[in-house]
């Protein structure tokens, strides 16, 4: 099956490096220019190379629901035994914990350059929303495709009983 | 193809769509018909996705310029809602194009199976 593969899936680190330094760098205006640019510099770092690691050696962790699907089509017709990994059997967890996990130093970057410590818990809360926004949007494309399938089944069989 | 290889073939195959008739999709026939909220409201699901993390956005933006003013509060909320909107849109237009491969998926499946 052909895959159109997103941006972050074919540039895991750079994807969330660039994003994470820029908005490190927005707040820490109004600091000397080393202070801002060594945290610009750790934000951008920490968060690309923890995505570029998360994606090398957790790639089950960024499974998206067709892959899902496809092994399910796999195991439910063709009796290919489903694996059995962690990450595809909780996917709920698995994606909340990247996205958080992502959050987490790019919190941290921008309480330390804004010198503000109620800025961690307000930025990691919104990594977390949107780990659940995320399953919660997954969950659906997985329902749809699943729906679909399910009819085109039902068609095939129809049309060759008659 | 003689006689008997057919009607080998044929029976074969009668057996197969039954399996998968009584395992997999006439189970719910009403299951075609429903739709999800986010199917049928797909602008409302993504607005209602993007309000609480701009509301957050604006918190975080607020601490750090020591100024809390409703204007900026309500567009950096309205903009994340209307992101978050126009964003629900375009990845069930997405879903809608995967429907495509998951069908070439699943005949290819049927074929395979068919010629085990």
């Amino acid at each position: 099956m052909q895959r159109n593969e997103s941006i972050f899936e074919r540039h895991p680190g750079l994807s969330t490096a660039l994003p994470a330094a820029l908005m490190v760098y927005l707040f820490g205006s109004g600091r000397p220019f080393y202070e801002r640019a060594l945290w610009t510099l750790g934000a951008g770092l920490t968060t690309g190379i923890l995505a570029e690691t998360l994606k090398t050696k957790l790639p089950s962790l960024f499974a998206s629901p067709k892959e899902f699907l496809k092994q399910r089509i796999q195991s439910e017709i063709l009796g290919i035994p489903a694996p059995t990994d962690w990450a595809i059997q909780h996917p709920m967890l698995s994606n909340i914990l990247w996205i958080t996990g992502i959050s987490l130093p790019i919190a941290t970057f921008s309480s330390l350059a804004a010198r503000n410590l109620y800025l961690f818990p307000v930025m990691t809360g919104m990594g977390l929303i949107s780990g659940l926004a995320s399953r919660m949007m997954h969950r659906e494309e997985e329902k749809i495709l699943e729906r679909h399938m399910k009819k085109i089944l039902a068609e095939k069989k129809f049309d060759n009983y008659r | 193809m003689n006689y008997i290889s057919l009607l080998k073939e044929t029976m074969i195959k009668k057996t197969i769509m039954e399996e998968l008739l009584k395992t997999s999709a006439n189970q719910n026939v009403n299951i075609f018909e429903s739709q999800s909220f986010f199917e049928r409201h797909p602008i409302t699901t993504g607005a209602l996705i993007g309000l609480p993390l701009g509301l957050l956005a604006s918190l975080a933006t607020s601490m750090k310029m020591r100024f809390w003013n409703p204007i900026l509060i309500l567009t950096e909320t309205g903009l994340a809602g209307l992101i978050g909107a126009f964003g629900a849109k375009y990845y069930l237009s997405q879903i809608e194009k995967e429907k495509k491969e998951v069908e070439n998926l699943v005949l290819e499946a049927l074929k395979k199976r068919l010629e085990v």
